[in-house]
């Protein structure tokens, strides 16, 4: 029910506060107003009635009752009657003839309805008692004030009326209004929950504060989706690379169970078994590691490491290997002879640039060459004689368990360029594939600071290493 | 012949490690819990201790090891663990551990460690003025960098002169590819250690001089050996 979810929604609440917040204000600054311009409206007339009244002890009674019957004459419409009474109430002079039927306060102002010409008039009165004993009431017609006042008190209770019924409906209009608005936005939101992920927030454009929050929601969403569509490609390239070698595994076994083979035939057979598992086990072990790159965490470990000292391990690693196939590896260190200090963890640098040296040393065909160099920024690049990785491809190298169309028919598990790609990203570089005179050119690239890691999370793992010296103790900065 | 104690909640894993160290010629004993482990390790003296990283129960794996150095007991430990991730392995190591292994782990290559630690322990303490290096006919000057084989000089590149050196200083031992990769080239990580046996294969055919027996042995599935001729 619409309205009953309106009292719940908080554009309403806050329209009605501020409704009730408003109307106090004015009702208080009504009521002052009103009680001011009434006593200052009646304040010095009343002033001056006392004045009168009091001035008649001065006089003697003849001169009193003249006083008051040349009044009288004075004011033939009556609007201000005076009136000179004896102790016991009888009447002596002047144009009010008759006392109240309960005698007032004496020393007191107070007001009386008088009917006369079938309309009700007020007066106001004081009565004084003179040193005499006789009784002296000065009045005036007060019906303009009290007109005044029935009005003011008229126009107000209209105006705070109006002005709740305004707050009331302003406050359902915009309840309402963000009622369907945020209809919208919980519809879409369930239908996401029930797993519709392209469905999205729906925004006015209007740029208002829900649209940019709808709008960061949306990002948000996109990238979620991003997630899962990967999570779900490397759920399915998981369950099919496994099951190419599980049933490599199965039939390897069945085999030797069937075949009842002699000790030596089923030794061989088991060594390959637990090949195929090793092999099984080594692509597990790399997702995690992408996976444990991609959270960044391992940055706890970075240290300062001689980047050429270790391009030049990881070359001398492979050089055998390329050897033996007739390519020839060399580094080049460019101009610079010494250490070049960068911040890293080496085993995962080791990793990254024996991964590229590995794939050029498999797809590189015999007789071909391998150049390593190292050139400022620092950049790392390997520049090879192989096929290369096709122009269209390249976007897909971070995609886990993708293999590229020429690499079909050599051993591997797609994970190798994830992986360098992981842990590029994880030293703040960009992992770069380009084309190359007779060949290709992987290159691992540092990006300018910014576009890294962001700082927050850069301080959150290794504090102390802003100004760019790894300490030993880099590690204590992580804890379980 | 070595005692191992294994610290290992999950008895068939234990109890396949019981076996694989057996098979090797090492006898083991088993704790479940790390206040039973230290309980052990206290009351005799192990050569070897297997810890399992997470135990269950008051105490881990690393607690477990506090509590033992708090109480000298300097047993090498090798840690294993199905954490891989978030520099476990250093921080293992940091806290005194002396090897690490991640689950899942192949079984020779956790025998081959924890008898490298085994022999570790027994080997008398190296010194540091060692000149020269003798297994079987192999002969090394430390000093100068030259190797000979029954009396022929052999040239080696650097590299291939590390190489042998560890080979010769843990002759008889099956040396997985991940321990030589890290001993030697100083660096950690499990992928392309095949790349080694590139390099084995020709320090390999510079030492059997095209017509001697061959000193390195292969180890089916697991590594290498330097055999003593």
């Amino acid at each position: 029910m619409r309205f009953r979810d309106l009292r719940s929604a908080s554009s309403f609440r806050l329209a009605l506060f501020f409704a009730a917040l408003f109307g106090s204000a004015s009702l208080l600054f009504v009521a002052t107003t009103y009680t001011l311009t009434t006593s200052f409206l009646s304040g010095n007339p009343d002033e001056r009635m006392r004045a009168q009244a009091v001035s008649f002890d001065a006089r003697s009674p003849h001169n009193a009752e003249e006083m008051i019957d040349q009044h009288g004459l004075l004011d033939p419409a009556g609007r201000r009657p005076f009136g000179l009474f004896a102790p016991d109430g009888r009447w002596i002079a002047g144009n009010l003839r008759k006392l109240p039927n309960s005698l007032p306060r004496a020393e007191r102002f107070f007001e009386t309805k008088v009917k006369a010409g079938g309309e009700d008039t007020i007066y106001r009165s004081f009565l004084h008692h003179l040193p005499n004993g006789r009784i002296v009431i000065v009045s005036r017609n007060i019906e303009e004030l009290a007109q005044f006042r029935e009005r003011l008190l008229d126009v107000t209770i209209l105006g705070l009326m109006l002005m709740a019924l305004l707050g009331i409906a302003g406050g359902t209009i915009i309840g309402l209004a963000s009622l369907r608005r945020l209809d919208g936005v919980t519809l879409a939101i369930e239908s996401i929950t029930r797993g519709d992920l392209s469905r999205r927030l729906p925004a006015r454009g209007n740029n208002d504060d829900i649209d940019r929050l709808v709008r960061v929601v949306n990002s948000m969403l996109d990238q979620i989706e991003r997630l899962m569509g990967e999570v779900k490609g490397v759920c399915d390239s998981v369950a099919h690379d496994l099951r190419t070698p599980l049933t490599r595994l199965l039939a390897i076994l069945e085999r030797a169970h069937r075949h009842n083979l002699p000790a030596d035939k089923r030794e061989i057979e088991l060594c390959n078994a637990i090949q195929e598992v090793q092999q099984m086990l080594r692509t597990f072990a790399a997702l995690l590691r992408i996976s444990e790159m991609e959270d960044g965490v391992r940055r706890a470990s970075f240290q300062e490491v001689d980047l050429a000292q270790l391009i030049a391990d990881v070359v001398d690693y492979y050089e055998p290997a390329a050897d033996t196939k007739g390519i020839s590896l060399s580094f080049d260190r460019g101009l610079m002879d010494g250490p070049r200090s960068i911040s890293a963890d080496a085993d995962l640098m080791f990793e990254a640039l024996g991964n590229l040296l590995d794939n050029a040393v498999k797809f590189t065909p015999g007789g071909g060459a391998i150049r390593v160099e190292l050139a400022d920024g620092p950049i790392v690049s390997v520049t090879d004689t192989g096929p290369g990785i096709a122009a269209e491809e390249r976007g897909q190298v971070a995609i886990r368990f993708h293999r590229g169309t020429r690499s079909r028919g050599t051993p591997g598990n797609g994970l190798g360029l994830p992986l360098v790609n992981a842990i590029a990203r994880l030293h703040g570089m960009e992992l770069r594939i380009e084309d190359h005179i007779g060949g290709c050119r992987v290159a691992l690239a540092t990006l300018p600071s910014s576009l890294s890691v962001p700082v927050s999370i850069q301080r959150r793992l290794n504090p102390v290493n802003a100004g760019g010296h790894a300490p030993a103790h880099a590690l204590e900065n992580t804890s379980l | 012949m070595a005692d191992v104690l294994i610290v290992e909640d999950d008895k068939a894993t234990a109890r396949e490690i019981a076996v694989a160290l057996s098979d090797q010629g090492m006898r083991s004993s088993h704790a479940e819990t790390g206040v039973a482990a230290i309980e052990m390790a206290r009351s005799r003296h192990y050569d070897v201790i297997i810890l399992d990283r997470m135990l269950p129960g008051g105490l881990n794996g690393l607690e477990v090891l506090a509590a033992l150095r708090g109480t000298s007991v300097t047993t090498p430990i090798l840690f294993l663990s199905a954490l891989s991730a978030v520099s476990d392995r250093v921080r293992g190591l940091r806290a005194g551990g002396d090897d690490y292994l991640t689950k899942p782990f192949d079984y020779l290559e956790l025998t081959a460690r924890v008898d490298a630690l085994a022999r570790r322990l027994a080997a008398p303490p190296s010194s540091a003025q060692e000149v020269e290096r003798a297994v079987g006919d192999l002969h090394m000057d430390l000093l100068n960098r030259r190797v000979w084989r029954s009396g022929q000089e052999i040239l080696l590149l650097p590299r291939e002169f590390a190489l042998l050196d560890y080979l010769m200083r843990h002759a008889g031992q099956v040396l997985t590819r991940a321990m030589i990769f890290e001993q030697v080239w100083g660096y950690h990580y499990d992928a392309h250690t095949n790349v080694i046996d590139v390099h084995m294969t020709k320090l390999r055919r510079k030492l059997d001089l095209g017509q001697k027996p061959p000193v390195i042995e292969t180890v089916r599935g697991s590594g290498y050996r330097l055999v003593a001729l």
